[in-house]
């Protein structure tokens, strides 16, 4: 079952390369001119592998998605960003999702994950440009990832609920 | 998995280390005049350093006053050819190229002139008339004679007809400002030499430079501002270097068909060029402040250079390439004059 | 598998919350500070000669002695600052006036003294000034 689920891996991955592509469409460099910094579409992914896979798998999968991601289209930069952007959010989802039920839905779960992927390129940005301009923008990103975190687990809820019918994993 | 975490961890630590955007900045004293430079890129702090080193070159090759200038001995080769590096060559061939192309308001065989008023000296005094025509006789643009080498990449060999002497100070900054740069080190730099400001830029990403227009009356403050992408922009004025005498303000832009400091109603003009024209920003602002704003107006609408006039009753007026910039890597940013009594005709 | 049917607990809406306070927090000191820390340099052939500070109510007026005997007289009053007097003939660090915001300076070639204004840039300061 061992090479099932490295296939299940690199469809993800390829999965997640495509929603990186569909983000480079979305203009945010005209409210936020710092190269490289992203809106996080691609943390379905990584919220959908920590729920379905295990916590490994996902952090491979983001770690190929990153980097295939910055050899394509991008730079260094942005691809510290994504670095430090992707495994914050996936640290915090992980951490959330034990909580998951009585606590938390997948909604909230996909908020924090996008806040924190947020503040993890941001942070990622002061440290590259040595300069605490960067901060400015975070207010900016953080409105932002609350509809983007609603529409992330909105669709991951959906994929789940479908998904139960049928074992991708069998 | 071991070998693979490694791996990972020093593709990371490489990563951080080696590629990050470094950021340098210097100030030193060149060409008479105070040099700024602050570059980003991934090597910003050599670039700096570069760039550095290839304006005292400049300024040693080009410099009227140090015996070892090639400038200098041209200057004093009585009449003979003078056999001179690329650098120098090119630069008399474009100061030249100006000046005919503004039919020598901008000439860089004035040096009689400079040196008749003395102004920015303590000697600085209204001469004889008989003086400056004498100094006028020397002064035509026409009396520099350029042959190129057989290798073009080698420079060539110049002459200076009826005592006239070369004096490549007007042009050098702007010159200096876009050939300083040149390696892939720096991605984007912000050069301040003299009142000369270039905004450099390689990869398109950086924002346009934000350049205000000094105020004549306080040069610390700004009138406007503009916005500019890998341009440079460059200010001629009538307050960087002058003397007053009954009440006349002496300064030292000259009018190298009267002698006299340019009479023309101007206080300052300023041109904004590509990256790479700052020689010509140079000599075209020096040419449209002596012009004065109709003819200078004129020419620019002609060639389609963008420039903004201040004029000495408190007008100031931008050129047609300037007024319909917007969507170019030039831009009219805000008028700020309006307390100071100032109107923008744009 | 856990049912994930159920929508929004609790710690959604604190989740949520939570972000709009931080939000909140990091944009808070981009308007409540207005002004940005000022700081004057003073250079001389390159050499930083004095950094200060500025602030409401600091008055301070000093020499700086230039190599072959020349002085500029800087002073200090408040968040402004202004070469006060010069002994080089051209003047044209005295004429610069008061300097007021981040990024102007006032040069003496003579004397070689670079006395510039660094700190925070406020939004609508320019980068440069052509002169």
């Amino acid at each position: 079952m061992r090479i099932k689920r490295i296939a299940l891996c690199g469809l993800f991955t390829s999965l997640a390369l495509i929603l990186s592509l569909v983000e480079r469409m979305v203009p945010l460099n005209l409210v936020v001119p710092v190269p490289g910094i992203k809106l996080g579409l691609a943390n379905v992914v990584t919220l959908f592998a920590l729920t379905a896979m295990r916590k490994r798998e996902a952090s491979a999968i983001l770690l190929c998605r990153v980097t295939l991601a910055s050899i394509f289209a991008g730079s260094v930069t942005s691809f510290l960003f994504s670095l430090f952007g992707g495994f914050l959010a996936l640290g915090v989802m992980a951490l959330l999702l034990r909580r998951e039920g009585r606590w938390f839905s997948l909604f909230g779960i996909s908020v924090a994950g996008a806040a924190a992927h947020n503040i993890g390129q941001v942070c990622a940005a002061m440290l590259v440009l040595g300069t605490a301009d960067v901060l400015g923008y975070l207010p900016l990103l953080l409105l932002t990832s609350i509809p983007m975190g609603l529409l992330t687990g909105l669709v991951c809820r959906t994929v789940l609920n479908h998904l139960k019918k049928i074992d991708i994993f069998a | 998995m071991n070998k693979i975490r490694l791996a990972a961890i020093c593709l990371l630590l490489g990563l951080v280390s080696g590629c990050g955007v470094q950021k340098a900045e210097s100030q030193f004293f060149a060409m008479n005049t105070v040099m700024g430079i602050q570059a980003e890129g991934a090597d910003a702090k050599q670039a700096v350093v570069q760039a550095e080193q290839y304006i005292n070159k400049l300024d040693r090759m080009l410099s009227r006053t140090r015996p070892e200038s090639e400038i200098y001995a041209l200057n004093h080769a009585g009449g003979d050819w003078v056999t001179v590096s690329y650098e120098t060559y090119h630069l008399i061939d474009q100061a030249k190229g100006l000046a005919m192309d503004t039919d020598g308001a901008y000439d860089p065989t004035v040096a009689p002139l400079t040196d008749l008023w003395g102004i920015g000296t303590e000697g600085a005094h209204v001469p004889q008339q008989s003086e400056i025509d004498a100094a006028l006789t020397h002064v035509d643009y026409r009396n520099i004679e350029l042959e190129p080498a057989a290798d073009a990449s080698a420079g060539g060999r110049v002459r200076l007809l009826n005592g006239a002497e070369v004096d490549l100070g007007g042009i050098a900054k702007g010159f200096a400002g876009a050939w300083a740069l040149t390696s892939e080190d720096a991605t984007a730099a912000l050069l301040q030499l003299g009142g000369n400001v270039s905004a450099f830029e390689l990869d398109g990403q950086a924002k346009p430079v934000k350049i205000g227009i000094g105020d004549p009356d306080n040069v610390a403050e700004y009138l406007a501002t503009v916005e500019v992408r890998d341009g440079c922009v460059v200010t001629t004025g009538d307050y960087e270097r002058y003397f007053e005498q009954d009440g006349v303000r002496y300064h030292h832009v000259f009018d190298p068909k009267t002698g006299y400091p340019a009479q023309s109603g101007l206080r300052s003009v300023t041109v904004l060029q590509p990256y790479e024209e700052g020689a010509a920003a140079d000599g075209y602002s020096t040419a449209l402040f002596v012009m004065g704003l109709e003819r200078g107006l004129d020419f620019c609408n002609r060639n389609g250079i963008p420039a903004l006039f201040i004029t000495q009753d408190k007008r100031m007026v931008p050129s047609d390439a300037l007024k319909h910039s917007s969507g170019t890597q030039f831009a009219f940013g805000e008028f700020l004059g309006a307390d100071k009594g100032y109107t923008y005709e744009g | 598998m856990k049912d994930r049917l159920r929508t929004f607990r609790p710690g959604d809406f604190a989740v949520c919350v939570l972000v709009l306070l931080l939000a909140a927090a990091v944009a808070a000191p981009f308007f409540f500070v207005p002004q940005g820390a000022l700081y004057l340099e003073v250079r001389q052939d390159q050499q930083l000669v004095r950094r200060v500070r500025l602030a409401d109510g600091v008055q301070e007026t000093f020499t700086v002695e230039g190599r072959a005997g020349g002085h500029n007289t800087i002073e200090i009053d408040g968040r402004r600052v202004r070469i006060r007097e010069a002994d080089c003939h051209d003047q044209v660090c005295v004429r610069t006036g008061w300097l007021t915001r981040a990024g102007q300076s006032a040069v003496c070639l003579p004397n070689r003294l670079v006395v510039k204004l660094t700190g925070q840039k406020a939004s609508g300061d320019v980068d440069a000034i052509v002169r």
